[in-house]
């Protein structure tokens, strides 16, 4: 019986929040593999540790946020490693729904995606301490205060990485 | 030199649109309830948390000694 609440609990959290993580994944690794294990294994883990989450000033999204960053900068290796991006485009291609309503045709969203897959290069060449902020920032527009929550760091420390990653990614660029 | 803010721009214009993903989610929530059932199926002693086997590591090398320094 408290198996079945704790599902159907955790159910509510996997349907509010999959979305965001998949796509927060989704664009620090580029690769739609990997991407699924990110989610699944963020997921895992918030649901075998649900008991250990207090509120305490750390929203349930930026708790997921946090153990979602920590599996992608373990997984740093292999997200160098693999080859990214192929699959991103056709996936999305074939979904052809967008959760933030922007319903893009296939030319518009080749565009797009070739932007990202030259972005996320730039990016891969980063420490992923500064790949982490720079995308929580400007992907998925976060504010300093949430990134600084998911990160457990400072407001003034978020803000210089950022600034360092940004003066890193220039000269990638 | 492009200065900084025109690099923010560009990652701005860069952000791969949202996806909502429906193949994947339904796929991974079937296997995180498999993971959650076979979890629970193991035995009690695997459940406890990282800080009782240091504790019980801990508790053991002091037995350890003990016994080495007493039996001298």
């Amino acid at each position: 019986m408290a198996a079945q609440k704790d599902r159907a609990a955790f159910e509510a959290i996997f349907n509010t929040y999959y979305t965001r993580i998949y796509n927060y994944a989704l664009r620090r690794t580029g690769n739609i593999e990997l991407t699924k294990d990110v989610a699944a294994e963020t997921f895992s883990k918030a649901f075998t540790n649900i008991e250990r989450y207090k509120w305490k000033g750390v929203s349930l999204s930026s708790w997921l946020y946090r153990i979602a960053t920590n599996e992608i900068n373990q997984n740093y290796r292999k997200v160098k490693r693999i080859s990214p991006l192929n699959d991103v485009l056709s996936e999305q291609l074939q979904d052809g729904t967008h959760a933030d309503g922007a319903l893009l045709n296939s030319e518009e969203m080749a565009m797009q995606h070739k932007k990202f897959q030259q972005m996320h290069r730039a990016l891969s060449h980063l420490k992923p301490k500064y790949q982490t902020v720079l995308t929580l920032r400007y992907f998925e527009e976060k504010s300093i205060k949430e990134i600084a929550e998911i990160l457990t760091l400072s407001q003034n420390t978020v803000k210089t990485h950022i600034r360092r990653g940004l003066i890193k990614l220039r000269a990638c660029l | 030199m492009r200065d900084l803010k025109e690099i923010e721009d560009l990652l701005r214009q860069s952000r791969l649109p949202d996806t909502d993903a429906p193949k994947s989610k339904g796929a991974i929530w079937h296997r995180l309830i498999k993971e959650q059932r076979r979890r629970r199926r193991l035995p009690r002693l695997f459940w406890f948390p990282p800080w009782v086997w240091a504790l019980l590591s801990l508790l053991m090398l002091a037995i350890s000694v003990f016994i080495m320094v007493t039996t001298r």
